[in-house]
């Protein structure tokens, strides 16, 4: 077991999970054709903790989509864990993702009709994982979350639910997680709380964390800070 | 495997969570609907065809101008059917030296192998079951025979070498069918006397009847056997279907009644289908945008959707046929007094339909909008806007018109009534959606729009313009079903019922000389009969058509018809047209037409002749030849009781030639010992009584009726399902709105008012919609399927309306009524 702050990343060879060269985005507005994401270029070494900041509506979001494989950019080249996503299919993008890959959403994203464990379940059963139940018992258990294994989503307070989400991106063990505003429908105290939790979690198992954030306190936590100004990307 | 381990996982979590409920409810009721309806329409048929059977007195009916050959009996005890003989041969009776020609039967044991025989001791009397034929060396009469001969039971008769002791008189016999007119008063007794009567010679004219009775797969292998052989062995073969036309028009008629009924259920179950799995495949797209995310292809989100779908689909197939089977038991139970014998078991035929109806309807109505899960796009994630776009109204609607199409056409196994059915529903469709976009248009324009209160829930069907016209279109079908049981069914059988009247002739007088007629008709005015009308018969064979010489072997593929021409017609003329003979082609003799030689021609003698306007045919009569042009063809009522005829001619081409006259008549069963007097006045007639046939068909059509208000009461409940599971589907979006109006502010009665405003004119609209259409279908049917006369029924609109806008408004008001009852915070939370 590593200890708080122990970095995995120091014991490997800083190779690049994922790069994103020239990547644009536009689309058919009302006025004509939106730009949202313009010529951006990024690289993350296993391991890195990257976060990207910047306004509401820089395009932040359908950046992590992009690179992420869960949309496809208008222009521009994207690899992640080594293979490439433009040119693939939505199929074949899902299964780069497949147990490599996890998600904390803003809005949280559990299954209302699954419970904490199930929702926790669901990522290692669509990976075709051995006892999902057991792994997803000592992850609940593990951010203190094991007595609401049975409550459905609609039970559990804001916190909870983030925290549950949280299990449930690190269940498979992924090489990268991507965060969408993971703190941003929680309030201070509860965020924190959540964030060390991710840290934790990100420490102990080695995962390359992409963070899109408001809070400037997260954000000073990463290894690379990056800001979105107007669909560009810059150092911050 | 691991798909299959995902979904029982996922169907646990439906149950538990009712995710599925209302699909599966829907489903539920939809198939319980179709197989109640199937099973037990599987019976009444069962019941009602083994009620015909009556007719024939059997189910099968072999006859022949010569003894029945050997073979064919073999192959009926070969098979094990119940089986009896009769003879029947026209002969004279002697009492005292007064003679009477007679219609003789010799019947044998069992017979008749349906139905039942009535006797009585005097004409007119108590009748009572006679439970076997007679004992030899007795006679049973026709009570006419009493005033002709004066005759009673006790007395002998000869007959050819022969005497009987007359026994009973005969008050019904169920097989009498034929042409009612040209019997002679029936005579019958044991078959094993018929020898030393010594009447049967070579020369003898005899019907040879085989009666036959048993399981429909014995009775449908024995037609399969005799029919190629028919021709070799010169018999004809006669089922239900060829008994007498006014029972075969019932039995058809009842079963499209029942098959009208089957349908209205096959449209209710797939409006309650496509409209849960709409919202079902809604809440799907989260879920399956998340699954995406981490990983799962597209190919596995829809087959998990699909299988668990199919799965619900089964045991709700299961369930629903259980529940169908129980509860046609009950209707059957209740049903049992009607009919005179047990009502047969059903087959498993409407089992197999049930589950297949549910897998029909699943895929015809659930899929299409089931199917676009696949296409969620998967930063819905991190978008929440990105949602599933409803399928193409083209699709859905093409989808579930093939499900309709295919399940109504196997259901009701009648392409013009499917058809008829698919055109209202397409109809209705079409006029909803047009009407939904104007009413949008002039909503937009509604003047000082308010954000709470009834303006509130007018504007708010326009914001959710789509969704608002789905659910019309559900409410509106929902309400043209409704309607259509409600009411259509109730004015369609009304008029069926209208065309048998209490008071249909029951009496029918024959034989009355011409200068007899007025004083009959006096007489019977003094018996209080008053409408009684008069028609002139002329019996003439059909001899030529356009002057080609034709004899009943020209028509030997056709029975009936060939028994027809190889006898006498009964012909008639007249000046004025009939109202209850529509002319359909041509037109009635007016003017100078009525001095030309032209004959008017029932439509199905016409269509069995192969003649049309313009062809001439030429009839003897009293050895003299009476040729004329067919001028206009006629529709008959065969139903009515009334007298008709096949051909009937300009006065100018019958006039001269010898007549008697008919007449047919309503009197109280307790008045007709009244009728002696007149046949003691005018020897020469011959009175019939029909009232035991009138009232076997009477019982029919009530029995039907009622079977098929029972099938309608159980559509009916599905009906309200399909209402109820509309007003649940976009629950969910109202339960929201309405918490999220309350945390800004507005107060529980404004939110109310909103609610109702808006179920209520959803109501309205779709009231008036359903409303049209169920009118529109009710038209078509009775013209198109029943050839009834439909008249639009003012209630329909006020019904549907008032149904639309009460039954809508407190359905939708009670489904979303929690959001006042549960604290605004708790349901957004949701």
């Amino acid at each position: 077991m590593l200890q708080p702050g122990e970095r995995i990343t120091n014991h490997l060879p800083a190779e690049a999970v994922l790069t994103a060269k020239h990547v644009s985005k536009t689309v058919a507005g009302p006025g004509g054709e939106l730009t949202i994401l313009d010529c951006v270029d990024l690289e993350i070494s296993a391991g890195e903790v990257v976060a990207i900041t910047g306004p509401s509506g820089s395009g932040k979001s359908t950046l992590l989509g992009i690179l992420a494989g869960l949309d496809l950019p208008s222009e521009g080249a994207v690899q992640l864990l080594g293979h490439a996503l433009v040119g693939s299919d939505e199929d074949e993008r899902a299964a780069i993702r497949a147990g490599k890959v996890g998600f904390v959403f803003q809005s949280f994203q559990l299954l209302p009709s699954f419970t904490a464990l199930e929702n926790v379940m669901l990522p290692m059963e669509l990976a075709g994982l051995p006892n999902t139940r057991q792994q997803a018992q000592d992850i609940l258990q593990r951010i203190g979350l094991m007595d609401r294994a049975a409550h459905y989503p609609a039970q559990l307070s804001g916190g909870e639910q983030q925290r549950v989400a949280l299990a449930r991106a690190f269940a498979v063990k992924p090489r990268i997680l991507f965060a969408d505003e993971p703190t941003g429908n929680l309030d201070g105290a509860t965020g924190a709380r959540v964030v060390q939790q991710m840290f934790d979690l990100r420490d102990e198992l080695g995962t390359t964390l992409v963070l899109v954030t408001h809070d400037a306190q997260l954000a000073s936590r990463c290894d690379k800070r990056y800001e979105m100004i107007s669909g560009r990307l810059m150092a911050a | 495997m691991r798909v299959l381990r995902f979904v029982w996982q996922a169907i646990q979590r439906d149950w538990k969570s009712g995710e599925l409920g209302v699909l599966g409810l829907a489903l539920v009721v939809a198939v319980a609907s179709v197989t109640s309806v199937g099973f037990f329409t599987d019976r009444v048929s069962k019941a009602m065809q083994l009620q015909a059977s009556t007719l024939l007195a059997a189910d099968l009916l072999v006859s022949s101008s010569e003894p029945i050959p050997s073979e064919i009996i073999q192959k009926a005890d070969e098979l094990g059917l119940l089986t009896a003989e009769t003879r029947e041969f026209p002969s004279v009776i002697v009492k005292d030296d007064e003679t009477q020609l007679v219609g003789v039967k010799a019947v044998s044991e069992y017979y008749p192998l349906r139905g039942q025989l009535s006797l009585t001791d005097q004409p007119f009397g108590d009748e009572r079951p006679a439970g076997k034929v007679p004992e030899p060396g007795n006679i049973w009469i026709d009570p006419r025979l009493v005033g002709l001969l004066d005759l009673t039971v006790g007395d002998t008769l000869q007959l050819g070498q022969r005497e009987f002791t007359v026994s009973a008189l005969l008050a019904f016999e169920p097989d009498r069918g034929g042409n009612m007119f040209s019997f002679a008063p029936r005579v019958m007794f044991h078959l094993g006397d018929l020898e030393s009567t010594g009447l049967v010679t070579f020369a003898s004219r005899v019907a040879y009847h085989f009666l036959l009775a048993g399981d429909a797969p014995q009775l449908a292998t024995f037609s399969r056997w005799l029919e190629p052989r028919k021709g070799a062995l010169n018999v004809s073969l006669n089922d239900v279907s060829n008994a007498r036309p006014e029972m075969r028009v019932a039995l058809e008629r009842s079963q499209s009644f029942l098959g009208l009924a089957a349908l209205v259920a096959v449209i209710l179950s797939g409006a309650a289908v496509a409209v849960s799995a709409q919202g079902f495949s809604t809440k799907q797209a989260t879920a399956a945008a998340v699954m995406r995310s981490f990983g799962a292809s597209r190919h596995f989100v829809l087959l998990t959707v699909c299988l668990r779908l199919l799965v619900i689909a089964m045991f709700a197939s299961l369930l629903g046929s259980g529940i169908g089977f129980l509860v046609q038991q009950l209707l059957t139970d209740m049903m049992s007094n009607l009919f005179v014998m047990s009502i047969p078991p059903p087959s498993l035929t409407p089992l197999l339909a049930g589950l297949l109806t549910g897998f029909i309807t699943l895929v015809g109505f659930a899929l299409p909008p089931v199917v676009r899960v696949r296409q969620v796009p998967v930063m819905r994630v991190l978008r929440d806007d990105l949602g599933i776009t409803p399928p193409s109204a083209w699709i859905v609607t093409l989808a579930g018109l093939a499900a309709i199409g295919i399940l109504m056409v196997w259901q009701a196994n009648s392409f013009v009534l499917a058809a008829l059915v698919i055109t209202g529903s397409v109809g209705a469709l079409v006029a909803l959606g047009i009407t939904g976009f104007v009413l949008m248009l002039l909503l937009k324009r509604f003047p000082g729009s308010s954000l709470t209160g009834w303006r509130f829930g007018l504007t708010s069907l326009v914001r959710r313009s789509q969704g608002s016209t789905l659910q019309m279109a559900a409410f509106g079908l929902g309400l043209m079903a409704l309607l259509l049981l409600s009411i259509v069914r109730v004015d369609v059988l009304n008029a069926w019922q209208r065309e048998l009247p209490d008071d249909a002739p029951n009496v029918f007088i024959v034989n009355i000389k011409p200068e007899d007629a007025e004083h009959v008709k006096a007489y019977l005015a003094g018996l209080g009969v008053e409408m009684a009308e008069l028609y002139p018969m002329i019996r003439g064979r059909l001899v030529a058509i356009n002057d080609q010489p034709v004899a009943g072997e020209d028509y030997s593929s056709d029975p009936e018809t060939e028994r027809l021409v190889s006898r006498e017609f009964n012909l008639s003329y007249a000046d004025k047209p009939r109202e209850d003979n529509p002319v359909i082609e041509g037109e009635w003799w007016r003017g100078d037409d009525r001095m030309k030689s032209l004959f008017s021609v029932e439509k199905d003698i016409a269509e069995r002749l192969g003649v049309g306007l313009g062809d001439r045919l030429t009839f003897r009569v009293a050895g003299d030849e009476v040729s004329a042009v067919i001028n206009n063809i006629r529709e008959v009522q065969w139903d009515s009781f009334r007298v008709n005829f096949f051909v009937v001619g300009t006065p100018a081409a019958m006039e001269a030639y010898p007549a008697t006259v008919i007449t047919s008549f309503y009197l109280d069963k307790s008045r007709q010992g009244e009728l002696a007097a007149l046949i003691k006045t005018f020897p020469g007639i011959t009175v019939i009584d029909v009232d035991a046939l009138i009232q076997r068909v009477k019982g029919m059509m009530d029995r039907a009726a009622s079977s098929v208000e029972y099938v309608f009461l159980f559509t009916l409940v599905a009906g309200i399902v399909v209402l109820l599971a509309a007003v649940q589907a976009s629950r969910g979006e109202r339960v929201k709105e309405a918490a999220l109006l309350r945390a800004l502010g507005a107060g529980r009665y404004k939110i109310l008012q909103s609610l109702v405003a808006e179920f209520a004119l959803l109501g309205l609209i779709a009231g008036l919609l359903g409303a049209t259409a169920a009118g529109g279908i009710g038209w078509l049917l009775s013209d198109q399927v029943f050839h009834l006369k439909y008249d639009f029924n003012p209630s329909l609109w006020i019904v549907g309306v008032s149904a639309g806008v009460v039954g809508i408004g407190i359905a939708g008001v009670m489904a979303t009524r929690s959001v006042l009852a549960v604290s605004p915070l708790q349901s957004l939370k949701k």
